[in-house]
């Protein structure tokens, strides 16, 4: 299952809520998260991590927005 | 990765139990043991474990032994902590241990001669040696009550019992004393001050004041400034920001006091039981208003003013 | 519920500050659990003591000494003697020595009291003098004298020195005394 969650705009703590919420639904598979900063960035991470996915990638484009990919097998 | 709670339980015969732990009831089970929540640790990993089950299953573990006073229980853990597996914890909160300096700074140079650091909060006995040993400022989190902070204010007291009288009088100080806490270095890198009003402080900056709901019943009830720790543990755990965590934390303590209505000679116990409806509740407005750029704070490189 | 009102109490407690005209030694013990013994004894014995921080160079974490006239050393350490409590050192004092707080912070809950003194707090339901909770601190023993308090009155052996074995203990003590002031039996 692949899943997106645009958490741009949003302070804390809407992404790492967000991203929980998008873990609960999921279970496994694949989501990517979309976050405009590095404290966001970190968060998320740290918050998927905490559940026990594993994290793929963190693509940092020159516009500030950060890309985090995260997996369950 | 998961979080460490460590602290003692009020029986000297309890034996040092380290690993995962649930809640049975108004027990937490670690290993063989079972531990009635009544106030202090107990309190504080039962909140945690309750608010970050609304995540799912938290990955909470314990390092606990018996202590009642002498600080045998402690020096076992401060022992035992110097070679344990420490690298599986993002985040390790100490709490009720004997404020023993010796035994401190071996936690300390435990965590220094790992390669990452953990997010370390302080509450309790392991807070005041934290700041006695002279290494406040390494921490990430401290949650005082408002007469705690002044202790941490007070540069020349070594505990609370020492904090000079100036220092204890009045809540229109608090700007003085959050400023003479950092001044010289004794508070870790954010506060989360517990008291007739809450207030979260990040660098040396107040960030955001917590205020309602008042119920002014939860200072005499054991355990009510235990949970706001275990609650803002939970809220790190599961990733949120450490200002955003102590204020949910902060709110949801409150309105679990609110829903619970309790009376001075209420238990912990009375309490926890509305944290899951509370935390939901917080949930659903966990923006809240922040005087500050509270995100740029906590980024922000902490730079302490010079020692005079 | 019936309206709340504050009050701070400051109480010169014990005795006065260091005897005129004389030196004080100190007594210095392994822990504050023996401390807590030997004022006791000290004080059912006469003598004028204070309980104080150490000097720093004697600091190691969770002090009190007992500071007491150099002249009586002889009849101080014999008293503490025949009670087995036997100090680590008894030196004069030339450093100037921490003050416990002696200031009480009181809280009206109708019904209910609370006395706080330093980062202890201890509420009484005001009818028949019951122990309904014991709050604050961060030494292992509060929670253990929580235990031992609540759900006792006032007058059934509570006194939180009779367990305490930390400075957090001994500023339960404070407030228990001051609580009994407050509301005596």
């Amino acid at each position: 299952m692949e899943m997106e969650v645009d958490a741009r705009g949003l302070s804390c703590p809407q992404p790492v809520l967000m991203t929980l919420e998008a873990i609960g639904k999921a279970k496994q598979g694949t989501i990517t998260i979309v976050v405009d900063n590095e404290t966001s960035t970190e968060n998320v991470t740290r918050a998927a991590q905490s559940k026990g996915w594993t994290v793929l990638a963190v693509d940092k484009a020159a516009n500030g927005i950060n890309t985090i990919r995260i997996e369950k097998k | 990765m998961s979080w460490l709670i460590v602290g003692t339980v009020p029986q000297e015969s309890f034996p040092l139990v380290h690993g995962s732990v649930s809640l049975d009831g108004k027990y937490l089970r670690v290993e063989h043991q079972r531990v009635p929540v009544a106030r202090g640790t107990p309190a504080l990993i039962a909140a945690a474990v309750l608010a970050g089950s609304i995540f799912g299953d938290p990955t909470i573990e314990v390092l606990l032994a018996g202590d009642t006073g002498l600080g045998r229980g402690s020096d076992r853990i401060y022992r035992y902590f110097q070679d344990m597996d420490r690298f599986r914890y993002e985040g390790i909160t100490f709490h009720y241990l004997q404020p023993d300096i010796d035994g401190h700074n071996r936690v300390w140079m435990a965590l220094e001669s790992d390669t990452k650091r953990p997010i370390l909060v302080a509450d309790a006995g392991f807070m005041y040696v934290a700041k006695m040993s002279g290494y406040a400022a390494q921490y990430d989190l401290f949650t005082p009550d408002a007469g705690e902070l002044a202790f941490l204010a007070d540069e020349k007291a070594p505990h609370p019992f020492y904090t000079r009288g100036f220092l204890l009088q009045t809540d229109a100080a608090l700007p003085d004393l959050i400023e003479k806490a950092y001044r010289f270095h004794n508070a870790a890198r954010h506060l989360l001050i517990k008291g007739k009003i809450d207030v979260v402080v990040a660098a040396g900056q107040i960030v955001t004041k917590i205020a309602e709901p008042c119920v002014p019943v939860l200072e005499p009830i054991g355990g009510t400034g235990d949970t706001v720790t275990g609650i803002a543990t939970a809220l790190l755990h599961a990733g949120m920001g450490m200002t955003s965590s102590c204020r949910m934390a902060a709110v949801t303590n409150r309105l679990m006091g609110k829903l619970a209505s309790p009376d001075p000679a209420s238990s912990i116990c009375d309490l926890l039981k509305f944290l899951p409806q509370a935390l939901a509740e917080t949930l659903k407005n966990p923006t809240g208003p922040f005087h500050q750029d509270h995100e740029a704070l906590e980024a922000a490189s902490f730079t302490l003013p010079p020692l005079t | 519920m019936t309206g709340l009102f504050e009050r701070f109490r400051k109480k010169k407690r014990g005795p006065s500050p260091a005897p005129a005209g004389g030196r004080e030694g100190i007594l210095v013990f392994s822990h504050t659990s023996e401390v807590i013994a030997a004022e006791s004894c000290l004080r059912d014995a006469g003598f004028d003591v204070r309980v104080m921080g150490p000097p720093p160079a004697l600091h190691t974490g969770c002090d009190l000494v007992i500071a007491f006239p150099l002249i009586r050393q002889l009849e101080v350490t014999e008293a503490l003697r025949h009670r087995r409590i036997i100090p680590l050192q008894v030196v004069p004092v030339d450093d100037v020595l921490l003050e416990p707080v002696s200031l009480f912070h009181t809280v009206d809950y109708g019904a209910y009291l609370m006395v706080r003194a330093a980062n202890m707090k201890l509420t009484i339901r005001k009818s028949d003098r019951m122990i309904v909770n014991v709050s604050g601190g961060g030494c292992p023993d509060v929670p253990y004298l929580a235990e031992q308090l609540v759900g006792r009155r006032m007058d059934e052996d509570t006194e939180p020195k009779r367990h305490g074995k930390t400075l957090c203990g001994y500023a339960l003590q404070l407030a228990w005394e001051e609580m009994n002031r407050q509301c005596p039996g």
